[in-house]
């Protein structure tokens, strides 16, 4: 399914519900999971909160960042 | 057969089976008697392995008795959450998917045990598949508080928490994603450690999160901690992330002078309890008194760390339990499935953004809130322990239900993040007569230094000897 900006902006919806019906749909077409609206629309919030915290983070990261460098981190920082 | 044996730590126990004051055989009795008169009130075991358990003791004692001692744990009677494989051996993980599944393989920490000498007395129970707060279970029962049965244990290693805090075994191994080895120890006021990511083997243990994963031991004493911690930790070929860097001896630095450490205590503690800040200010007492320096620190938003952790959880929790979340929906407890199930939606790229962020706010932890200082002092849980049935989200869900377990791991969860050395000892109890834990936070790979301000403490304090009784 392509995801299209109609899709997530619909005029006298509020934009929760939007995304819950967006997230009921990627769950079908993309995961093959049948959500009830309801359930669709708590995930949708919580889906909603956890991209936003890492997207908002994601601007300290640069091209180099790698995720292997947390190892090497806690390494470089060990008691000689 | 004396039941007296079961009163004594495991450093003693041990020295006592090696020196001959006492066998396995008779230690492993009296555990095996108590284990019979503890287990219906406080549902510890998933399985009890009695016959092989007296048989390995009679091993140990032949072993003796021909002057071989395997090692430091020699004829020491242990168990642990089932969810440590054993080849050949039923391993739950607390659910009711793997009920009947055989492991094919040994965990790394359970092959070391067994080479310092261990018997293996079964296994423990364990919220299901190592997804839950509180000691809940659905598929094996509850495992309830044995200082008040009707009180969560805390979780996931909540038989690991209530077998070691009614002196049904002498350690166990624990597991911890986001608190489940430091809050199960905090409630049923026993000492937990979690150590730095990658100081202890993954191999052959049940995931719950790869990136986010620790085990380790929870015991009566420091002392008894830092000597399982010395035989489980250590590089190994079979898991990659483990570290190559060197174990120290901790049992020997546990005596390491404290009297020049700095200790950090946040100035301010939001949703923290009114008797658990005033434990928090006795033992902060008790530390100067020690020699210490207790100075103000700052703590940073937790949020973001909370919803990072988050992120690679559900990533991957989603990702590994798909095919039975497919085919077998129906053998999941809602909740261990409803908190997987955003996985599904996250696009890859956040996923792999929060693994990369981990370096930023671990870098960041460390020079700011850590800097100048040797351990961080926070309290274990931030709150008195709740009862089982204000908790039971699979019976009553509700809202305050769910918002009472979303307070459980304010402040444990953030260093799964970070991967920095926690350790949980007993401090004191809450208005309800139920123990209160003291976490120690510290540098990568610095948990000798926190075993040795924790055994200092230990030393002039009581509350790690206070135990429950029927």
């Amino acid at each position: 399914m392509i995801v299209t900006h109609a899709m997530i902006v619909t005029h006298g919806v509020s934009p929760m519900k939007n995304k819950a019906t967006l997230i009921a749909d990627l769950a079908v077409d993309l995961q093959g999971i049948r959500l009830p609206s309801a359930r669709a629309a708590e995930l949708a919030a919580e889906v909603d909160r956890l991209n936003g915290a890492v997207r908002a983070a994601a601007g300290q990261l640069s091209f180099d960042d790698d995720p292997s460098g947390y190892a090497a981190l806690l390494a470089k920082a060990a008691p000689r | 057969m004396s039941d007296d044996w079961t009163s004594l730590d495991l450093t003693t126990i041990a020295a006592a089976i090696a020196d001959g004051r006492t066998t396995s055989v008779a230690v492993t009795e009296a555990c095996l008697a108590r284990i019979e008169a503890w287990q219906p009130r406080i549902n510890a075991f998933i399985r009890l392995d009695r016959d092989q358990a007296l048989a390995s003791a009679r091993e140990r004692d032949r072993e003796r008795d021909a002057g071989r001692l395997r090692g430091r744990l020699h004829g020491v009677p242990l168990a642990h959450k089932d969810m440590f494989y054993r080849a050949g051996r039923i391993s739950t993980g607390g659910s009711a998917i793997r009920r009947d599944w055989v492991a094919d393989r040994t965990a790394t920490v359970i092959d070391r045990l067994d080479a310092a000498g261990a018997v293996d007395l079964g296994t423990l129970n364990m919220a299901e598949f190592a997804a839950g707060p509180t000691g809940h279970n659905i598929h094996f029962g509850d495992c309830c508080n044995p200082w008040d049965p009707a009180r969560v244990t805390g979780g996931s290693s909540s038989g690991s928490g209530a077998s070691v805090a009614a002196r049904l075994v002498f350690g166990a191994l624990g597991s911890d994603t986001g608190g489940s080895i430091r809050m199960p120890a905090a409630i049923c006021g026993v000492v937990g450690m979690k150590p730095t990511y990658g100081r202890v083997s993954r191999f052959g243990a049940l995931p719950r999160s790869w990136s986010l994963d620790h085990i380790g031991p929870l015991t009566r004493s420091v002392a008894d901690n830092a000597r399982l911690l010395s035989i489980i930790a250590g590089a190994d070929a079979a898991d990659a992330t483990a570290s190559p860097h060197v174990v120290p001896d901790y049992e020997a630095a546990l005596d390491q002078p404290v009297a020049s450490v700095r200790l950090g205590l946040p100035a301010t503690l939001d949703g923290v309890d009114a008797d658990v800040l005033a434990v928090l200010d006795r033992a902060r007492a008790d530390l100067e008194r020690l020699g210490m320096r207790v100075v103000d620190v700052r703590l940073p938003a937790l949020a973001p760390l909370f919803d990072t952790a988050e992120t690679i959880i559900k990533c991957e929790a989603a990702a590994m339990h798909r095919p039975w979340l497919q085919e077998r929906p129906q053998d999941y407890s809602n909740q261990v499935h409803w908190r997987m199930e955003a996985g599904f939606l996250i696009p890859a790229t956040q996923y792999i953004d929060a693994l990369r962020l981990r370096t930023h706010h671990t870098e960041a932890f460390l020079a700011t809130t850590m800097d100048g200082i040797d351990a961080l002092l926070l309290p274990t849980m931030p709150f008195a322990t709740p009862t089982r049935a204000e908790t039971d989200v699979e019976r009553q869900p509700g809202a305050t239900a769910l918002a009472i377990l979303a307070r459980f791991s304010r402040f444990t969860r953030p260093f799964n993040l970070l991967g920095l050395p926690a350790l949980s000892v007993p401090c004191g109890v809450d208005g309800n007569g139920l123990p209160l834990g003291l976490q120690l936070v510290g540098r990568p790979f610095s948990e000798a230094t926190l075993y040795a301000i924790a055994h200092a403490y230990q030393q002039a304090t009581d509350h790690h000897r206070q135990a429950p009784t029927l």
